[in-house]
C-alpha cells in the first residue's frame, strides 16, 4: 500500500506499528520449504528461514513503511559451515569420545561431562549474542539498518554465571538474570546512530516472578502429597526387576495401574498447571522489558496478557502437533503477528537525525547458533 | 517525471524525489535541488525481492543501501518493461519443482561423495591412531558388551587355556601386542574382534564348531582385522558418518533424522568387502605357517551361510545337538543369522540386533543376505578351499578331546 511516511518533514515523527498481509499467505510457503528441506536432508534450512524473515519482516510496517530483511541464504549456510568445522563437528567427536573413551559412570566420565555441558552453555549463549548481531544488521527500515555492538564473550561468561545463580537459589534469581542480560543485550542495540536504552532491573520483575515461583512450589509440593507415593513405589518395582525378566501382564497392568494417575497428574501438570501460571508471569515480563526500552524520545509500551499468551501457545502447539511441523512458519506468522498489534511506540524520533549505522556488519554470525539449535526465529 | 519517495540510505528520513528514465538510467532528481542519482537500469534490483505486490515498486542499485518507492503506475509499467530483472518471477511451482530436483541431486551427489570417501580415509586414519587409546576404547566397549552378554568363567578351565594357546600361535610374531579372545554366554554363533586386540567368540560358537581346524580360522580371521586395525576403522567411518550427518541436517525435519539413523544403520552393518577379503588372506597365512588346513574355513563359512536359529540346514545337525536349532526360550532380541562381525563392538547397538533379521523365512532371509553382514561367503569358502592344493603337511589344530574341552568352556561347575 502506499507509503505514508512523512514527506520530506525534518524534526521528529511519532512511530506508529502496522502489519498487511494475512497469516494464511505463508502456508504455500511452508510447504515448500518443507518439501525442500526434507529433499536436502535439512540443507536447504538456511534459504527457508531466509525466505520466511524475509515475509515476516516484510510484513511488519512502521508508519506505513515495512522493515527489510537484507539476508541471504548462502550467508547463513556459509556460517553454518565455518561452525561445522571449528566447532561442531569437534564437539560431535567429543560427545561420542565420552562414550567410549571412559568408563561408563565413572568419576572421570561425569567431570568431562560436566565440564562439556558448561562450555556447550557458554558457547551456546555466545552464539545467541551473534545471531541476534547478525539479524540485526540484516534488517532495514527506511534505508537504515540496526546493529548490535559489543562482543558476545562477556554476555555469554555472564549468562553462564547468572545460569549457575538461578539454580543455587532455586531459581529465584532468575528474574534478575533476565533483567540483566537483556539490558545488556538491548543497551547494545542500535538503529543506524541511535542507540537503545533499557532501564529495568530484576526488582521490577520479582514481585510478579516471586508470586508465580511460590505458586509453583505450591503446585508441586500438592502433586508430591498426592501422587508421591504411588510413583515412587511404582518406580521402587521397576527396578527392583532384573533387567531381562519378564513379566506376567497382570504385574505389569498392576503397576501401571498404580502409577497412572501419577503420571496422569504429571501430565497435567505440565501440560496446563505450570504453563498456565508462567504464562501470565510471561505476559508481565514482556510488558515491563517493553516499557523499560527507549531509543531517544520514543519509548515502547506492550499490552500481552496472560489469556491471550495461552491462546497463542495453545494454538501454536495444535498447529504444529497436527502439521507434524510443518506448520512451523504459520506458528512464527502468529507469533510475530501478536508482538505487533500489541506493541506501541509513544514519543518521537528525528528522522532526519538517525544516520546510517557505521558498525561494521558481521559477515557471519548464524552457524553456531543454527548448530545448537538456539535460534528464536 | 513522477514523483517518487527515496530514502538515500544515509539518514532514516523520507525524500520526495522526482525519478525519469532516461537513456538507459534512472534518474533521480529532488524538485529544485538538482540531480541525486543515476542508477542504471541494468544495476537495479528489486528491495525484499518475495514482494510480489505491483505497487508500490522497492528498488535499489545493486549493492546500494539508498532504496526508492515508486507508486505512479506508469513508471513502474516503464520499469518493468525497460528493466526486465525487476519482474516477478512466474511459475512458482515450477520453480519449486526444478528447485526441488536441483537441491535432491546436490545432496545426492554429497551423500555419495561422503560415503565413498569416509571408508576410505578411516583407513589411513585408524593406522595412525595410537593403540593405546585404542585400547581404551576396547575397555570401555568390552565392559558395556559384558554387562549384556555375560563372559564365561565356566568349570572349563582347560578349555579356556586351550583357546588362549590357539590364539598366541595364531597371532603374528611380529605384531608387538597382546591378543586375547573372550568367551560370551549367547547362544548365537559369532565371532568378532573388539578395538584393542580383544576376540570374542560365543559359546553358541564353540556349540557350532564340528573341528578344532574351523575354531582355528575363526580365530585367524579374526586376529587379521585385529592387526590391520579394521576395528579401529569400523569405528571411524561409522560415528564420523553418523556424527557428520547429524551435524549437518541439524536434526532439523524428524524425517532427515530417520534417514540419518537409516543411514547410520546400513554403513554399521558390516566391513568391507575388502577388509572381510584382507583378514581372509592373514587367515589363511597364519594356518598355513602353522600348519592347519584351510579346509576348517572353508567349511566353516559353507556351515554358517546356512544356519538360522530353527535349523533346517543339514549341516547344522549334530546327533543329540541341542543349542542352535533351539528357538530362544526368553524372548531376547537375537537375529536369526550371524551378526557382522565387530558390529557388536559398538556399544550403543549392542542392545539392537542388527538390521532386519527377526523373521527367519525366505523372503526375509534373502532381504537379510542383501543387507548381509557376511556378502559372499560361499566365495569365500571356494577361495579356501582352492588354496588347500598347495598346501604343506598338516596337523589338526585340536585333538577330539580338546575340542570336547574347548566347547565345555562356557558350561557352569
Amino acid at each position: 500500500m502506499a507509503s505514508t511516511a512523512s514527506t520530506g518533514g525534518t524534526g521528529p515523527v511519532p512511530l506508529q506499528f502496522g502489519q498487511t498481509g494475512l497469516a494464511r499467505e505463508i502456508i504455500g510457503l511452508a510447504i515448500a520449504n518443507w518439501l525442500l528441506s526434507i529433499l536436502t536432508l535439512g540443507i536447504y534450512r538456511f534459504w527457508a528461514r531466509t525466505r520466511v524473515r524475509r515475509y515476516l519482516w516484510g510484513s511488519t510496517q512502521l508508519n506505513g513503511e515495512a522493515l527489510e530483511y537484507t539476508g541471504t541464504g548462502w550467508e547463513i549456510f556459509a556460517s553454518f559451515l565455518m561452525a561445522l568445522v571449528v566447532f561442531l563437528l569437534p564437539l560431535g567427536a567429543l560427545y561420542y569420545a565420552l562414550t567410549y573413551v571412559f568408563l561408563p559412570a565413572s568419576p572421570e566420565q561425569i567431570a568431562a561431562a560436566a565440564g562439556l555441558y558448561l562450555g556447550v552453555l557458554f558457547v551456546a549463549h555466545y552464539a545467541i549474542y551473534r545471531a541476534r548481531a547478525y539479524l540485526l544488521s540484516r534488517t532495514h527500515w527506511q534505508s537504515v539498518r540496526f546493529a548490535q555492538s559489543g562482543s558476545g564473550i562477556p554476555y555469554a561468561l555472564l549468562a553462564t554465571l547468572y545460569l549457575f545463580l538461578s539454580v543455587i537459589t532455586l531459581g529465584l534469581y532468575a528474574p534478575f538474570a533476565k533483567a540483566r542480560l537483556t539490558g545488556r543485550m538491548r543497551r547494545n542495540t542500535w538503529f543506524g546512530n541511535r542507540r537503545f536504552a533499557f532501564h529495568g532491573s530484576g526488582g521490577g520483575l520479582f514481585r510478579a516472578f516471586f508470586v508465580s515461583w511460590l505458586l509453583t512450589i505450591a503446585l508441586l509440593g500438592s502433586y508430591a502429597v498426592l501422587f508421591g507415593g504411588p510413583m515412587l513405589s511404582g518406580f521402587a518395582e521397576l527396578s527392583a526387576l532384573p533387567p531381562d525378566m519378564n513379566l506376567p501382564r497382570s504385574e505389569m497392568a498392576r503397576i501401571l495401574g498404580e502409577v497412572f494417575p501419577a503420571l496422569l497428574g504429571l501430565y497435567a501438570l505440565a501440560i496446563f498447571g505450570l504453563p498456565v501460571i508462567w504464562a501470565f508471569y510471561n505476559a508481565y515480563e514482556m510488558n515491563y522489558l517493553a516499557r523499560h526500552t527507549s531509543l531517544d524520545g520514543v519509548s515502547l509500551r506492550m499490552t500481552a496478557t496472560g489469556l491471550s499468551l495461552i491462546w497463542l501457545w495453545l494454538g501454536n502447539m495444535l498447529i504444529l502437533g497436527f502439521t507434524f511441523g510443518i506448520g512451523l512458519p504459520f506458528a512464527q506468522v502468529r507469533l510475530m503477528r501478536y508482538w505487533i498489534h500489541r506493541l506501541d511506540a509513544e514519543g518521537t524520533l528525528d528522522l532526519e537525525a538517525t544516520l546510517q549505522s557505521e558498525e561494521p556488519q558481521p559477515r557471519f554470525g548464524e552457524g553456531l547458533a543454527d548448530g545448537l539449535d538456539v535460534l528464536p526465529i | 517525471m513522477s514523483e517518487a519517495l527515496l530514502f538515500d540510505g544515509q539518514s532514516a528520513r523520507a525524500r520526495p524525489v522526482d525519478a525519469a528514465i532516461e537513456s538507459g538510467v534512472l534518474v533521480i532528481r529532488v524538485p529544485g535541488r538538482g540531480e541525486l542519482g543515476r542508477w542504471p537500469l541494468r544495476q537495479l534490483r528489486r528491495a525484499m525481492i518475495d514482494d510480489r505486490a505491483r505497487s508500490p515498486l522497492r528498488l535499489r542499485q545493486k549493492g546500494g543501501a539508498a532504496v526508492l518507492v515508486v507508486e505512479d503506475d506508469a513508471l513502474i509499467a516503464a520499469l518493468l518493461e525497460a528493466a526486465p530483472q525487476l519482474r516477478p518471477v512466474g511459475n512458482p511451482l515450477g520453480r519449486l519443482l526444478w528447485r526441488a530436483g536441483l537441491f535432491s541431486a546436490v545432496s545426492a551427489g554429497f551423500v555419495a561423495a561422503l560415503y565413498l570417501g569416509l571408508p576410505l580415509a578411516s583407513g589411513p586414519i585408524a593406522k595412525a591412531t595410537p593403540y593405546s587409546l585404542e585400547r581404551r576404547l576396547g575397555e570401555t566397549v568390552e565392559a558395556t558388551v559384558t554387562s549384556v552378554f555375560p563372559l564365561c568363567e565356566g568349570s572349563g578351565g582347560t578349555g579356556h587355556a586351550l583357546i588362549r594357546t590357539l590364539t598366541e600361535r595364531l597371532t603374528p610374531p611380529k605384531w608387538p601386542h597382546e591378543v586375547r579372545t573372550i568367551v560370551l554366554n549367547t547362544r548365537v554363533p559369532n565371532a568378532f574382534a573388539l578395538p584393542g586386540g580383544t576376540i570374542a567368540v560365543t559359546s553358541g560358537l564353540l556349540d557350532f564348531l564340528e573341528s578344532g581346524d574351523e575354531l582355528a580360522a575363526v580365530l585367524a580371521h579374526e586376529i587379521g582385522h585385529v592387526v590391520e586395525r579394521h576395528v579401529m576403522a569400523k569405528l571411524v567411518r561409522d560415528l564420523g558418518l553418523y556424527v557428520f550427518l547429524d551435524s549437518v541436517s541439524g536434526g532439523a525435519a524428524s524425517a532427515s533424522s530417520a534417514i540419518t539413523d537409516a543411514a547410520a544403520t546400513l554403513t554399521s552393518l558390516s566391513y568391507s568387502r575388502a577388509f572381510e577379503r584382507e583378514a581372509d588372506r592373514i587367515a589363511l597365512e597364519r594356518l598355513r605357517a602353522e600348519e592347519i588346513s584351510p579346509e576348517g574355513l572353508a567349511s566353516f563359512f559353507e556351515r554358517i551361510a546356512t544356519w538360522n536359529p530353527n535349523g533346517d540346514s543339514s549341516r547344522n545337525r549334530r546327533p543329540g545337538a541341542g543349542a542352535d536349532g533351539d528357538e530362544d526360550e526368553d524372548g531376547e532380541a537375537e537375529t536369526d543369522a550371524p551378526k557382522s562381525e565387530g558390529e557388536m563392538a559398538d556399544a550403543e547397538e549392542t542392545g539392537e540386533a542388527g538390521g532386519s533379521g527377526e523373521e527367519a523365512q525366505s523372503p526375509g532371509e534373502r532381504i537379510w543376505t542383501l543387507l548381509s553382514t557376511h556378502p559372499g561367503l560361499k566365495e569365500r569358502a571356494q577361495r579356501a578351499r582352492a588354496r588347500a592344493e598347495d598346501w604343506g603337511p598338516t596337523r589338526p589344530a585340536l585333538t577330539p578331546g580338546e575340542l570336547r574341552n574347548v566347547k565345555r568352556a562356557c558350561l557352569d561347575g
